[in-house]
């Protein structure tokens, strides 16, 4: 049986005591070439990876006076460099070794020349490292111990954040020049304090100033796209602005602030204003507005509630705002990422924006959003109510009766005239009911269109009066023909059969250059409208023919019996003065202005554009403006013969209500006296520009 | 007997004394003892019989051993020739087991001498082959063994069969040790031939493994270590079997 035994162990022992020998030596040459192939990438490696280079900074700190002058600390520290650089090496090849041969179950794997002889750095690959790193590192670590002591000698100069918040600026320098002066352990002459004071300590304090400034501006611009309440904002405000402290660094001194006391106290304030103006900003960008046809139809379902511009208005904003107010938290809340709705909700509990500024927020909106398609929506309704109620005046078909227009010129600016003309108004709509429903800016241009028409009358009457006076001279040659073979009634009626023919057959071609030549386009009834004279034109014919032959018929005043010694020296013919003149109608600040200009300069005139205070001043201005051309004129007429060439501009291509055609008659009104003197002839024109 | 030393007799037994026995029952005493004394006799002989029948049956076996071993060896030399190991290896004088690795891995190459490289790649060859089936090469060896013992498995006793089952399974070992032995020996030829060229070690699991090795941290550098070794052995192996042509008993590990 022992021998059993005996034979089984050696038969399990046999294999391995056989085996391990080659077993060892495989495992040796592999750890060998293990080693091998990484070193030789250590190598590699080595060269390239940065050399911790911090035990320079340590030797300058240690014996800093060993390493005061530059070049000598380098050259000093190269030799550490290279005895370091050498020693790490070899450190790290041991250790690499000891792995390799840990790992590999080999604790004799390398023997000490193989280590010897892989622990030294090759000469090329430590020239390499020394080339690659020694100066880079150098220049680092010797900044580095420049900055520290930098900060170190000039830890008194800069104020601490609560000292600049905390002290008047005055203070805070005196302060820092005393403990500056305390800290170097030298007492200052009074003489340096200025130039510490100025040179040294004021500059720092502003640079401190600076940075608060910069870190508040900061704040100010800092935008955070996902923070929605204070508290959110609070979070990013403050993070945000740590990191961008350094950047508020100057290049002249090397202390970074933190955040200043005052600047963090503002934080929550700046948080709230921020969540507000975010929520504002929201509801300035979401806020969806009545389309233009929805307007419409909120117009058309009350159009008599919605007559007055002011009222219609204050009508579809009283809507918005209800509509936009009850929704805007609702909206609010649903804009924002699920998690975050209930403590937006918490927020808006909290009514980050008052009611009364709310409301303002969103008269704004109305007047960005809202307004456009209200007037788009009223511009439409009030074509579509030109068209119906006041076709013909849309059309400019209308034309008044002659007795109308005889009735309203130069009576536009009294109480007559304006009668009239709303009595003209209310005749010429299709239905006195449609008429009711018009809205103001539908009255509004129908009775432009009106005055308009109204004033080709008046413009035809009075050129039909002109043609009539500009007869006179042939009236009263052919008067003076007939006079003695005629008597004057029978030669008034002759006259008036032959003038008035005469006048009607002119008035065509003076009716078409004088009134609608001018016109583009020209109105629908240009063809039809006040073809015939006047009666009043006729009239004043005959009232011409009377007056001439009455004239005519009174018996010359007697002559001097004694006829002057010196026959009369011949007349001598005498230049008539012409004078040109104009008046300019132009809008300035909200105000009409009436400007003179030419030979004959008023002071201007000034007019209110709204409508109602323009009809309280309008007489009297126009009136004043007539009464002191026609004062000037004269004067400077002093019995001459007077060519007068007025013009009307309007400017702008503007309709100012009626202000041109009844400037125009207060002028020819109180020129007529002149008119009739012969002395002057006076050519009054208008133009729009 | 007379009456003196039946008296004598009885005293010194013990019995009851002259007057107390009679005839029959100093007969039936000496009937006794007779037969006490018969049964030393028999005892006696017994165990000497035994003994001499133990010894005759430890000389068959040793007899039997001998003609086994004597095959064992005949047999053992047999394989080692097959698997090449004779021309690669030899004694030196203290009967140590020497490899010859320098003429066998010439520069990290199989040698061109015919004898060496057949030795090697051919035996290389069968020993893998015997080695992936080692129950018919142990039946071939006993097979052998006993032919060559001139013995059939019932002539064996219980001990030599025992015997001879461990002994069969040991040189099988042995012989397949040394065969693993040549095989290690010229990897580890080859590895000292890309000591001298690490640029032959081309194997991407290498390259990867050193490239991590660089990048790693200290913990992970232990870690990645032993990858590396058993890559290198790998591709130690491999080279071996691409230039052989035949697949290494490291596989059958």
């Amino acid at each position: 049986m022992k021998l059993f035994y005996r034979v089984t162990l050696m038969m399990l022992l046999v294999p391995f005591l056989q085996a391990s020998e080659g077993e060892k030596q495989l495992k040796r040459s592999t750890a060998l070439l293990t080693a091998n192939l990484i070193l030789t990438e250590f190598e590699a490696d080595f060269s390239e990876a940065p050399v911790n280079a911090d035990f320079m900074a340590h030797q300058m700190t240690s014996k800093p006076e060993d390493y005061i002058k530059r070049d000598a600390a380098r050259a000093k520290l190269q030799e550490f460099f290279q005895e370091r650089i050498r020693t790490e090496y070899r450190q790290k090849v041991d250790l690499l070794l000891a792995r390799i041969a840990e790992k590999n179950g080999v604790a004799d794997a390398f023997d000490a020349s193989f280590q010897k002889k892989v622990g030294t750095i090759p000469d090329t690959t430590f020239n390499k490292v020394q080339e690659k790193h020694f100066v880079k590192a150098f220049e680092e670590q010797r900044k580095k111990v420049c900055d520290a002591q930098m900060v170190h000698v000039t830890r008194e100069l800069f104020p601490t954040e609560e000292e600049v918040d905390g002290s008047p600026e005055e203070a805070l320098i005196k302060k820092l020049t005393q403990r500056l002066a305390e800290a170097q352990k030298f007492q200052v002459f009074e003489e340096n304090h200025t130039y510490l004071r100025d040179l040294v300590v004021l500059p720092a304090v502003q640079d401190a100033y600076r940075q608060r400034s910069m870190q508040s501006q900061f704040l100010e611009s800092a935008r955070s796209p996902q923070a929605v309440t204070p508290d959110d904002f609070a979070i990013f405000l403050e993070k945000t602005l740590l990191a961008a402290l350094p950047e508020f660094k100057s290049d002249k001194y090397p202390r970074v602030y933190t955040i200043f006391p005052s600047v963090k106290k503002s934080i929550p304030l700046l948080a709230e204003k921020k969540a507000k103006t975010r929520y504002a900003e929201f509801l300035q960008a979401s806020t969806q507005p009545f389309s233009e046809e929805d307007v419409k139809k909120m117009i058309l379902a009350d159009v008599q509630g919605h007559q007055a511009r002011a009222a219609s208005r204050n009508k579809i904003r009283d809507l918005f705002l209800k509509q936009s107010l009850d929704m805007a938290p609702k909206r609010y809340v649903e804009h924002v990422a699920e998690n975050r709705r209930s403590d937006v909700e918490q927020y808006l509990k909290t009514t980050p924006i008052p009611k009364k500024e709310l409301s303002a927020l969103f008269e704004g909106i109305f007047d960005q959003k809202q307004q456009p398609s209200w007037e788009a929506a009223r511009t439409s309704i009030i074509a579509q109510q030109l068209v119906s109620i006041y076709p013909e005046l849309q059309a400019r078909t209308w034309t008044p009766t002659d007795a109308a227009v005889e009735s309203y010129t130069g009576q536009e600016a009294t109480d007559e005239g304006r009668t009239l003309r709303k009595e003209l108004l209310t005749g010429v709509a299709s239905s006195s009911q449609r008429d009711r429903d018009a809205l103001e800016e539908t009255r509004a241009q129908a009775g432009t269109l009106l005055d308009q028409e109204l004033a080709r009358g008046s413009q035809a009457l009075r050129q039909q009066r002109r043609l009539v006076m500009a007869c006179s001279n042939d009236i009263v040659a052919e008067a003076s023909a007939r006079l003695a073979k005629t008597k004057p009634e029978k030669l008034a009626v002759e006259l008036f059969k032959l003038f008035q023919p005469r006048i009607q057959a002119q008035w065509p071609d003076h009716r078409e250059r004088e009134i609608y030549a001018p016109l583009n386009p020209k109105p629908g009834n240009a063809e039809s409208a006040y073809l015939t004279l006047f009666p009043s034109v006729d009239e004043l014919l005959r009232q011409l023919i009377r007056e001439i032959i009455q004239k005519l018929a009174e018996p010359e005043p007697i002559p001097p019996k004694d006829p002057p010694p010196d026959a009369p020296p011949p007349e001598k013919k005498i230049e008539p003065l012409k004078l040109t003149c104009a008046f300019t109608i132009d809008m300035q600040d909200n105000q009409i202005i009436v400007k003179s200009s030419g030979d004959i300069v008023l002071e201007n005139a000034t007019l209110p554009f709204t409508y109602e205070e323009y009809r309280k001043q309008e007489s009297k201005t126009l009136t004043r403006i007539a009464n002191q051309f026609a004062e000037s004129l004269e004067k400077r007429a002093k019995g001459q013969n007077v060519e007068l060439s007025l013009d009307i501009t309007v400017k702008n291509g503007m309709i100012y209500y009626q202000l041109v055609s009844r400037l125009r008659d207060r002028l020819d009104y109180r020129l007529k006296k002149l008119r009739d003197n012969e002395k002057f002839n006076i050519k009054l024109t208008d133009k729009m520009e | 007997m007379d009456a003196k030393v039946r008296a004598r007799l009885l005293k010194w037994i013990g019995g009851p004394s002259q007057d107390e026995i009679d005839v029959d029952e100093i007969l039936g005493l000496m009937l006794q003892i007779s037969l006490a004394l018969m049964m030393i006799f028999m005892i006696a002989f017994f165990m000497f019989r035994f003994k001499s029948n133990k010894q005759q049956q430890e000389q068959f076996i040793e007899i039997q051993r001998q003609k086994i071993t004597v095959a064992l060896e005949k047999n053992e030399q047999f394989f080692r020739t097959r698997y090449g190991l004779n021309s690669i290896t030899r004694m030196d004088d203290k009967g140590n087991t020497l490899y010859q690795m320098e003429g066998l891995i010439v520069k990290g190459t199989i040698t061109d001498n015919a004898n060496l490289r057949s030795a090697f790649v051919d035996g290389g060859k069968r020993a893998y082959q015997d080695y992936t089936d080692v129950m018919t090469l142990r039946q071939a060896w006993w097979t052998k063994v006993l032919t060559d013992a001139e013995l059939v498995p019932a002539d064996l006793t219980q001990e030599n069969w025992k015997w001879l089952a461990a002994t069969v399974d040991e040189k099988i070992s042995s012989v397949k040790v040394n065969c693993t032995e040549v095989q290690l020996l010229a990897a580890v030829a080859v590895q000292s031939h890309f000591l001298q060229y690490p640029e032959k070690v081309t194997d991407s699991d290498v390259k990867r493994l050193l490239t991590r090795f660089l990048q790693a941290k200290d913990e992970e550098q232990r870690l990645i270590i032993p990858e590396l070794t058993t890559a290198l052995r790998k591709q130690s192996f491999h080279y071996l079997e691409t230039q052989a042509g035949i697949p290494m008993l490291e596989n059958l590990k």
